[in-house]
């Protein structure tokens, strides 16, 4: 497996095992939505995603043979580019729906989570994409 | 996802050329030795400057390395 696709399936985990905990957590009510508390966890759900990252990261380039340092050929660059238009869809379509829902039924104080919600959603389905398109060919 | 209309020979030639690894060619011509692995499974149509590329790593004319084959 190349570096660039095991990158996208570490992304693609550890943003559902750390997102997945904190919006279920939020949810379940276990953490206090609306709170200064609310804030504290999303930073350590933050820090959390971002020391996993770094850890699986370095043991994919470690044992990735040198493939991890190498400059992207055109094929890695088309499943970028094709992984990242998809997610740009993706994301068009949940601002617009957020901003529907303003008008009906949202709290504004779950606005700014809503948004980060949407941006974390279009980056699962970027890491997704571009984990078909690897095992596809392109 | 249909396959791409284009046949290549570049296993055969990379065999013929001294037993030459995905890798090796990928490195002299600037990609992965798995991009070279979806262009001889004919699952990615490398670029015109890469296509040309593949052929003067072996010395061929262009349609020797890859050919059209759609009806």
């Amino acid at each position: 497996m190349p570096f660039r696709e095991k990158s996208a399936w570490i992304s693609l985990i550890s943003n559902l095992l750390v997102f997945g905990a904190f919006f279920g957590s939020l949810a379940a009510g276990l953490i206090p939505p609306h709170s200064l508390a609310t804030f504290h966890w999303f930073i350590h759900a933050l820090m959390a995603l971002v020391l996993l990252q770094i850890v699986l990261h370095a043991i994919a380039a470690f044992t990735a043979r040198g493939d991890a340092g190498s400059p992207k050929d055109e094929r890695e660059k088309l499943i970028d580019m094709k992984a990242t238009r998809i997610a740009f869809y993706v994301l068009t379509i949940l601002l617009l729906s957020l901003l529907l829902s303003l008008h009906f039924f949202m709290d504004l104080r779950d606005v700014p989570w809503a948004i980060f919600l949407a941006v974390l959603l279009s980056d699962l389905v970027k890491s997704a994409g571009k984990i078909v398109y690897y095992r596809r060919g392109a | 996802m249909a396959r791409p209309p284009i046949a290549n020979t570049i296993r055969r030639l990379r065999f013929e050329h001294g037993e030459m690894t995905q890798e090796e060619l990928g490195r002299r011509i600037g990609m992965t030795r798995q991009t070279i692995a979806a262009i001889e499974q004919g699952k990615y149509s490398p670029s015109l400057e890469a296509a040309f590329r593949i052929a003067r790593v072996f010395g061929q004319p262009l349609e020797a390395v890859f050919q059209w084959t759609e009806e």
